[in-house]
């Protein structure tokens, strides 16, 4: 499904110093592991990675091959893998507080539509629903954002992941700011995305969210190890 | 579409705000870019060094009632004063600047009080009064008789109709063409006729122009004497050869003009004024006149001038340091819309949207902001006074120059916020 082969990254501060992130990175999972969790101590670059998944980070060396196809650095050709396969969930939600649940799923369904031609509404509206119905979040369409519950922004963050049908969803510490209840109930959504189809990759420091992961994988010395 | 009204929504009042404060910069710009071109234009041409001339007063000295009488019953004396006016007007060396204030009455005057004598100053207005001479009953109204060179050194001009033709300045017939103030404007017309009198003796006045606003001559010490409200009556060309008249309004009119300004080229000084006339005085046997200097007008010219001079450069000062300051405003609004706006395009890169589509929608706003401060400046514009077509085109090609770098800017800060990502675009 996924491979990177000798991913190797540098990142420069502003004196000029360097400090290699990944040397020479390989990461390979086929299409029947779900779900791979990536652990690692704060600034090993699990957030860099899934960026370099996503096709938001350009600036590395060697091969991203996601389904049998080479993913392309040119920003135009990543943004479009991006809208077309993969579904992103961030920490702190990244929701907008200037347009309501649904709008703010809408964006995700409408990501796809194609420049000149009308998006169909209806069609649109319906499939933001049934995302929010997925995430057990149907009537909270005309809900502003600001009066989410941290779950409850999460979830809406989830249906917008998913509202385009991605066939990869990467989340970057989806439970790092809730508790335990509510990260436990985030996982079994995640679950079920999973049993739906998807594939997930997921950055964590969370012993519990990497257990419920198909694979586990530790990000140290600019490399991955797997983790029993 | 809808992003746009979101945004539009969402940051209505910094928007507006933006738009308010460029359209006002743009208006001051204008404004004061006319200003600067007229000043600059007035000071090449009205205000040179080379326009400076010493300027003297002329003035009979029979100031006993009785020997002034006696002067005007004199038909030679009379002859005298006029043969000495003449060769002050005709003189190669001096500008016989002959000007005098004497109100007209007018019958069945049109106007209202802002053409009285008393309009505006500390004298009264009057009413209307039966003419003893002609038993009609009228008015007096402003007016300034003056003779052809004071008419050229004052720059007077006509906005519509026609100057003075002083060959058909007829006193012994009764009929002399009039320029009337821009006051006049929508009481009378070109071509019609005033019936009215001066020192008693009954005239047809024909209306030939209206003067440009603002129209000034410097007149018994005051710089700016406007005649936006006034007749202007013209002088006859020469005394001598007048025709036919009776003497004691000969007599008048020739005192009113004798009692003139004298306008000299630099160098020429008082001594040289004083012996032109006193040459012409032996010529013409009139020697009871006195030259006065008037230096309050060489004073008030050169203040007037320096005035302008430093208050277009202090202007200048002042707008840079406005533009210096608006542009700060324009900018900290456009950073703060910018930040605003950020999150919003993170996340529609993040969703996947192409940069290109990031960039129609910032352009989409862009233009929102920039037509909004172009409709502005077009309802505002009509507000200022006389804002020049110079002026104008440089402050529209001003305008360009902005949107331009603005929307330049706009796109450098929207890769920075969307590329915030480290390694976003190559």
């Amino acid at each position: 499904m996924i491979r990177l082969e000798g991913m190797t990254k540098v990142l420069r501060d502003r004196n000029g110093a360097q400090r290699v992130l990944f040397d020479g990175l390989d990461l390979a999972f086929r299409d029947d592991v779900r779900s791979v969790a990536v652990l690692g101590r704060s600034g090993s670059g699990k957030s860099t990675l899934l960026r370099i998944l996503a096709g938001l980070d350009l600036r590395y060396d060697g091969t991203y091959v996601a389904d049998g196809r080479q993913v392309s650095r040119q920003p135009s050709a990543a943004a479009r893998f991006r809208r077309e396969k993969v579904g992103i969930v961030t920490q702190h939600y990244d929701l907008l507080e200037d347009r309501n649940v649904l709008r703010n799923v809408l964006l995700g369904v409408e990501v796809r539509g194609v420049p000149g031609r009308r998006v169909d509404r209806k069609a649109s509206v319906a499939r933001a629903r049934e995302c929010l119905e997925l995430v057990g979040l149907g009537g909270f369409e005309r809900s502003r954002v600001n009066t989410l519950s941290g779950g409850e922004a999460q979830r809406v963050a989830i249906a917008r992941a998913i509202a385009k049908d991605p066939e990869i969803i990467l989340a970057d510490e989806p439970t790092g700011a809730l508790d335990e209840g509510t990260e436990e109930d985030i996982l079994q959504l995640f679950a079920r995305l999973q049993r739906d189809g998807r594939h997930m990759v997921v950055a964590t420091h969370s012993e519990t969210v990497a257990q419920h992961c198909d694979v586990r994988l530790l990000l140290t010395g600019g490399r991955l190890v797997s983790v029993e | 579409m809808s992003e746009v009204l979101i945004d539009l929504r969402r940051n209505v009042v910094p928007i507006s705000v933006k738009v308010v404060v460029l359209a006002l910069f743009f208006l001051i710009v204008a404004t004061v870019a006319s200003f600067a071109t007229s000043v600059s234009s007035a000071i090449s041409s009205a205000f040179s060094e080379e326009t400076e001339v010493d300027l003297f007063g002329v003035v009979d000295t029979l100031t006993d009632p009785d020997a002034f009488y006696a002067f005007r019953q004199s038909t030679r004396s009379i002859q005298q004063l006029g043969a000495f006016y003449d060769g002050l007007n005709t003189s190669d060396d001096l500008t016989l600047l002959s000007a005098f204030d004497q109100q007209i009455p007018v019958q069945d005057f049109r106007g209202g009080d802002e053409f009285d004598p008393g309009y505006g100053n500390e004298l009264s207005l009057t009413d209307e009064y039966v003419d003893a001479t002609s038993g009609s009953v009228v008015e007096d109204v402003r007016a300034m008789q003056m003779n052809r060179q004071a008419l050229e050194f004052y720059d007077i001009e006509v906005a519509s109709g026609t100057s003075i033709d002083w060959g058909t300045v007829d006193y012994p017939g009764g009929k002399v063409p009039v320029l009337l103030g821009s006051a006049y404007e929508g009481v009378y017309q070109v071509g019609e006729r005033l019936s009215g009198s001066l020192y008693l003796r009954p005239m047809e006045f024909e209306v030939v122009g209206i003067l440009r606003q603002g129209s000034a001559m410097f007149y018994k010490g005051e710089m700016n004497t406007y005649l936006d409200s006034a007749m202007i009556v013209p002088y006859p060309e020469s005394l001598t050869e007048i025709g036919s008249l009776d003497q004691e309004f000969l007599g008048i009119l020739s005192f009113a003009m004798i009692n003139a300004d004298v306008a000299s080229g630099g160098g020429t000084g008082f001594d040289g004024v004083a012996d032109e006339l006193r040459q012409i005085s032996m010529r013409t046997g009139f020697e009871d006149y006195s030259l006065i200097g008037v230096p309050t007008y060489l004073i008030q010219f050169g203040l007037m001038r320096q005035l302008i001079v430093d208050n277009r450069g202090l202007l200048v000062v002042v707008l840079a340091l406005l533009a210096g300051g608006v542009a700060c405003a324009g900018t900290f609004v456009s950073l703060h819309l910018r930040a605003r706006r950020r999150p919003a395009a993170s996340v529609l890169w993040t969703l996947g949207w192409s940069f290109p589509r990031i960039v129609r929608l910032q352009r989409r706003l862009w233009m929102v902001e920039y037509v909004a401060v172009g409709a502005l400046f077009a309802l505002g514009l009509p507000l200022l006074p006389g804002v020049g077509p110079g002026a104008f085109l440089a402050t529209l090609a001003l305008m360009v120059v902005w949107f331009v770098v603005d929307g330049l800017v706009q796109h450098r800060l929207l890769v920075g916020a969307v590329f915030a990502v480290p390694g976003g675009r190559s």
